[in-house]
C-alpha cells in the first residue's frame, strides 16, 4: 500500500526533467542527422508493425488477383500488348538515336552518359500521418539501399530515401513539403527548383521571375544539379502560371509525372559508382532491347 | 503476483494494438480524422495505473511512435512524457471525473502537446497550416467520452 505522503511528487519531476533532456538531445541529434545507426536499429525493429499493419489492403489486393475473371485479364492482357507493342517500336528509334546522340557528344569532346542501375522495390506502406508523405518499401540495406538514393517509377521521379532499415526503407515523395529537386524546362532548359506543397497532385516551381519564358504544358525533367537525381528524368508539367501583381515571383504550380498516390511498384536507381549494388539489380540500358532485363522486370512487377 | 502479470500483459497487448491502430492504413478521407492511438492508451493507463505506467514507459512508446512514423527522433517521445507527466500529477483527481470531464482534460492535453509538434515539425521542415491538423485531438477526445464509462473500474481499489 501507499503512503499519503510518499516522495513520488519530487520523482515524477525528476523523471520529467530527463525525460525533457534525453528527447531534447535526441531531438538535436537527429535534426544534425547524427543518429543513422539508432535510426537504422529502430528502423529495422518496427519493420514487422509496418508489414502487420499492412496485412489488410495485401490480403485485399490478394482476394482481387485471385477471383479477378477471365474477361479482366484479358481486357489488361491486350492493353499491355498493346503498350508493349507501342514502347518496342519507339525503342527501335531510340536505339539509333542513342548512338547518334554519343557520337555527337563524342565529336563535342563531351563525356557520353553512363547507364544507371535500377532495382525493383514493392510498396509496403503508406505513412499513417496525411502531413508526411513517405513510403515504406520492401528493401533496405541487405539490398544496397542508401540514404539519398533517387526513387523512380514508370512515369516519373517520385522522391529519394530518408532512412533505410535492414529490409525497408523510407522514401520522403518529391510532394512532400521538405522535399524540393533541382529540375530544368525541357523545352529552353532553364533551371528551376520545384518544391513539395503536401498536396500529391501538386508541386510548386519557385523564384521564376515575371519576365521568364516559361508556358503552360511545359515539361520540366530533372538537371541533375545537386548530383542526388539522375539528369533527364521526367518531374512534371506546368499546370498554371499566376502572376500577382507586387510579387517579384510567379506563382507556378505543376503536376508530377509519377504517379505518387498510385504506384505499387517504383524503381531505386543506383547512380553512384562506389555504392554497393545488389546482386539482382538490372541496368536500364540505353543501347538496343534488352530483352532479359525487360523480362524481369514484368515478372517481378505480374507477382 | 498473477494479478501483476496479468496487469503487464494487459499494457503491453494494448500497447502493442495502439501502436499498429496508428499506423493501419486508413482511406484518405478518414486519415487527417485519426485519433492518437498511442498517446490514449498511455494516459489511460497513465490515469488508472500510476505505479505501472509513467513517463518511462511513455517515452520508449514514443521512441516506437517517432520511428514508426518518421518524425524526429524524440518528437512523439517528449509529448507522450508530457501528457505522462500531467495525467501522473492528477491522477486522483481526473479518476473521479465524469467521462467527459476527463474528455476536456485530454482534448486540452493533447492539443497543446500537438501544438509542441508543429513547433518541432516547424524546424524539421514545413508546417501544414490546416485547421485539420488539430482534428486528432477532437477525435480522440471523443472516443475517451464514448468509451470511458463503458470500461469498467475499480474505483475503490485504485492503488493496485
Amino acid at each position: 500500500m501507499k503512503l499519503l505522503f510518499t516522495q513520488r511528487r519530487t520523482t515524477l519531476e525528476l523523471q520529467i526533467l530527463i525525460a525533457f533532456l534525453f528527447c531534447a538531445s535526441l531531438m538535436a541529434l537527429d535534426y544534425q542527422s547524427r543518429l543513422g545507426t539508432v535510426r537504422y536499429v529502430t528502423n529495422t525493429l518496427v519493420a514487422p508493425l509496418q508489414w502487420t499493419a499492412h496485412i489488410p489492403v495485401v490480403t485485399g489486393q490478394w482476394f482481387s488477383h485471385r477471383f479477378a475473371t477471365q474477361r479482366q485479364l484479358a481486357a489488361t492482357n491486350a492493353k499491355l500488348r498493346h503498350e508493349l507493342f507501342v514502347l518496342r517500336t519507339r525503342q527501335q528509334k531510340f536505339a539509333t538515336l542513342v548512338e547518334e546522340n554519343n557520337r555527337l557528344r563524342a565529336l563535342m569532346q563531351g563525356s557520353s552518359r553512363e547507364d544507371e542501375r535500377v532495382l525493383v522495390a514493392e510498396l509496403v506502406a503508406v505513412s499513417a500521418d496525411p502531413f508526411k508523405h513517405h513510403l515504406i518499401l520492401n528493401k533496405g540495406k541487405k539490398h544496397g539501399v542508401y540514404e539519398g538514393q533517387p526513387v523512380i517509377d514508370a512515369f516519373g521521379v517520385m522522391g529519394q530515401v530518408i532512412s533505410v532499415g535492414a529490409a525497408s526503407s523510407r522514401v520522403l515523395l518529391i510532394s512532400d513539403h521538405s522535399h524540393a529537386i533541382p529540375v530544368q524546362v525541357n523545352r529552353n532548359g532553364m533551371r528551376g527548383i520545384v518544391a513539395g506543397t503536401g498536396n500529391l497532385s501538386q508541386l510548386s516551381l519557385l523564384h521564376i521571375p515575371n519576365t521568364t519564358d516559361l508556358e503552360v504544358g511545359d515539361y520540366l525533367v530533372t538537371s541533375g544539379l545537386g548530383q542526388r537525381f539522375p539528369a533527364d528524368y521526367p518531374v512534371g508539367e506546368v499546370m498554371s502560371i499566376e502572376q500577382a501583381p507586387g510579387q517579384p515571383f510567379l506563382n507556378v504550380v505543376v503536376a508530377p509525372s509519377a504517379k505518387l498516390d498510385r504506384s505499387r511498384q517504383v524503381l531505386l536507381v543506383w547512380m553512384e559508382d562506389d555504392m554497393p549494388l545488389p546482386a539482382d539489380a538490372e541496368t536500364i540500358s540505353t543501347v538496343g532491347a534488352d530483352d532479359a532485363a525487360g523480362e524481369t522486370v514484368a515478372e517481378e512487377a505480374a507477382s | 503476483m498473477r494479478a501483476t502479470t496479468r496487469q503487464r500483459l494487459m499494457i503491453a497487448v494494448t500497447m502493442l494494438l495502439a501502436l499498429l491502430a496508428s499506423i493501419f492504413p486508413l482511406p484518405d478521407l478518414l486519415a487527417p480524422y485519426r485519433p492518437q492511438w498511442v498517446a490514449l492508451v498511455v494516459s489511460f493507463w497513465a490515469m488508472v495505473m500510476p505505479q505501472r505506467v509513467s513517463i518511462g514507459t511513455a517515452v520508449f512508446m514514443g521512441l516506437l511512435l517517432d520511428s514508426v512514423n518518421g518524425a524526429l527522433f524524440g518528437q512523439h517521445a517528449l509529448g507522450l512524457a508530457l501528457i505522462a507527466y500531467v495525467i501522473g500529477k492528477f491522477y486522483q483527481r481526473l479518476i473521479l471525473f465524469s467521462a467527459w470531464q476527463q474528455a476536456l482534460w485530454i482534448f486540452t492535453l493533447f492539443f497543446m502537446v500537438q501544438i509542441f509538434y508543429l513547433w518541432v515539425q516547424s524546424f524539421a521542415g514545413g508546417v501544414p497550416n490546416l485547421w485539420q491538423y488539430f482534428m486528432p485531438c477532437v477525435t480522440s477526445a471523443l472516443l475517451w467520452g464514448l468509451v470511458m464509462p463503458a470500461i469498467p473500474l475499480q474505483r475503490t481499489r485504485r492503488h493496485n
